[in-house]
């Protein structure tokens, strides 16, 4: 099995404190990993050096094989950030316009989209049960329905890999149940290989496959079965959810 | 009609409808990315560069694009180091464009020369500005339509569109030279006052009524190109200043569109009441 993302000892210190140092884990192709940890923590920071927005002061990361430097293959990855489309609320675009923005590299740079570029748009729409908000606006849709084009985004560009930065923040317990239902299906039906920064620990340890936890400036609990991160997560309290084992 | 018996009027409406076309392209995009004070900022610069125009005896226009192009590269430069307080990179430049300005300005001996780039001076173009705008024009609607998919990626998310592919840096780039172009320009013809009011008012206008992208550019096209004829027509009739009268009929519209919708929805929430 692929090796899609491979950290290894890596450091960070941000504004003159090391956030975490020496941490390591991977992620094989067709896992379902979700990264929990208290705020401030550095789990959006990870998420940013995986993208190569941020350098380590220490080690490495490699994606699809390739050092993260040197990586060029950016659309076998999807990202939806931390606010997803929440920012665009008054953004004037339709859930089509926006979904076949990130078609990006498929359409070409001074190209118009064709009409396989639309289907595929409103595949994606479909595949997240927003089919009928094709030509609705932001501006017009709740979080839960933003969130859902922010998916429909990400996999309009078909990745390999999606990364996931508290996809379901702002989003309605509803609805949250369903996004994680979608996530699922797409890990299991599509084989899409999902890594995910959340908060909601308890409903998380439902639908992934594993979880990480980062606190105190390591990483912990990599390789175990989730129910042992949670027992962690609860027994510490949330804001702490893992400090006894960490070595740091 | 009367008003086009006159070479000055029949040249200050292709003109005026040139910058109608290409204003709103450059303002959608202006304020969607949140820099709506940017064509202000570069104006008020553009005066800097008329005023060392004027002084070294060489086309204020070209100072004007100059000094633009070198603002609007330090606004993306601020920008880029200070993310979070982008709208902070416009009030630095345009403060440095307007002490510039008002130092060199005292320099200038001809002040009516530069005094008309204040108000501009739509109805005095001269052959040269004619095709000047007309290059501009050509120029600034084909790289919109080329970038059309680009510019609307990396207004919406810059980091999604760098993940996606968008050369980001390079279509940022561009668009900061036709901005700084098409400000200058339009400084001498519409006034340097006047032409952020230009970028922004028809968007706004256009923004309250499309529901898509694409509609927002053209309704605001339209918009531009409605308030350009309508303060000529208004202008040359009532003897009033048309740079002026274009911006002012355009706040109009904004009030009146705003009032409108609001009434609507308020109808709008009682019928629904009433059914509920």
């Amino acid at each position: 099995m692929e090796r899609l993302i491979d950290v290894k000892d890596l450091s960070f210190t941000y504004d003159s404190e090391p956030l975490f140092s020496d941490i390591s884990f991977s992620v094989n192709e067709g896992d379902f990993t979700a990264i929990i940890g208290s705020n401030g923590a550095g789990k959006s920071t990870l998420m940013r050096l995986i993208l190569g927005e941020l350098q380590p002061d220490k080690g490495s990361i490699s994606l699809f094989g390739q050092d993260v430097r040197q990586f060029k293959d950016w659309h076998k990855i999807g990202y939806v950030k931390q606010s997803g489309l929440q920012e665009a609320i008054n953004f004037p675009a339709t859930a089509k316009e926006v979904v076949m923005a990130n078609l990006y590299s498929q359409i070409g740079k001074l190209r118009i989209p064709n009409k396989e570029h639309k289907r595929k748009t409103l595949e994606a729409l479909e595949s997240v049960g927003m089919a009928d908000f094709a030509e609705s606006p932001l501006s017009e849709m709740s979080g839960g329905q933003r969130q859902r084009v922010a998916l429909a985004m990400l996999l309009a560009a078909d990745p390999k890999l999606m990364l996931l930065d508290e996809p379901v923040s702002g989003v309605d317990s509803k609805n949250v149940t369903a996004l994680y239902e979608i996530l699922t299906r797409l890990n299991k039906e599509q084989g899409k290989t999902i890594l995910m920064i959340t908060h909601d620990t308890v409903r998380a340890s439902n639908y992934v496959s594993r979880m990480l936890c980062i606190e105190d400036g390591c990483m912990l609990e990599e390789g175990l079965g989730h129910p042992d991160v949670i027992g962690h997560y609860h027994k510490h309290h949330s804001l702490n959810p893992c400090h006894d084992n960490c070595e740091h | 009609m009367a008003i086009f018996e006159f070479e000055f009027m029949r040249r200050a409406f292709m003109v005026g409808i040139m910058l109608a076309l290409i204003i709103p392209c450059i303002g959608v995009i202006v304020v969607l990315k949140r820099l709506s004070m940017i064509g202000d900022s570069l104006a008020h610069t553009s005066l800097a560069g008329v005023a060392a125009g004027l002084i070294l005896n060489i086309n204020p226009i070209a100072g004007a694009i100059a000094a633009c192009i070198a603002a609007s590269l330090g606004i993306e430069y601020i920008r880029k180091k200070l993310p979070k307080f982008a709208e902070m990179s416009i009030a630095i430049t345009m403060s440095a464009g307007i002490g510039l300005a008002g130092v060199l300005s005292g320099f200038v001996k001809n002040s009516a020369n530069f005094n008309s780039f204040l108000f501009g001076s739509i109805v005095a173009i001269s052959d040269f500005e004619l095709r000047l705008v007309a290059i501009v024009c050509a120029i600034v609607l084909l790289a919109f339509v080329l970038l059309y998919k680009e510019l609307f990626f990396i207004s919406l998310d810059e980091r999604l569109a760098r993940l996606a592919g968008v050369p980001v840096w390079a279509v940022n780039f561009i668009f900061t030279i036709l901005t700084a172009v098409t400000v200058s320009v339009a400084a001498r013809t519409v006034g340097a006052l006047i032409v952020s009011s230009m970028m922004v008012i028809p968007t706004a206008c256009a923004m309250q009524l499309a529901k898509s992208y694409k509609k927002t550019v053209l309704y605001s096209i339209g918009f531009a190109v409605l308030f350009m004829v309508s303060g000529l027509f208004l202008s040359y009739y009532q003897r009033l200043k048309p740079g002026a009268t274009i911006v002012l009929i355009g706040v109009v519209c904004l009030v009146l569109i705003l009032i409108v919708k609001n009434v609507a929805r308020r109808i709008k929430k009682r019928r629904l009441m009433r059914k509920g």
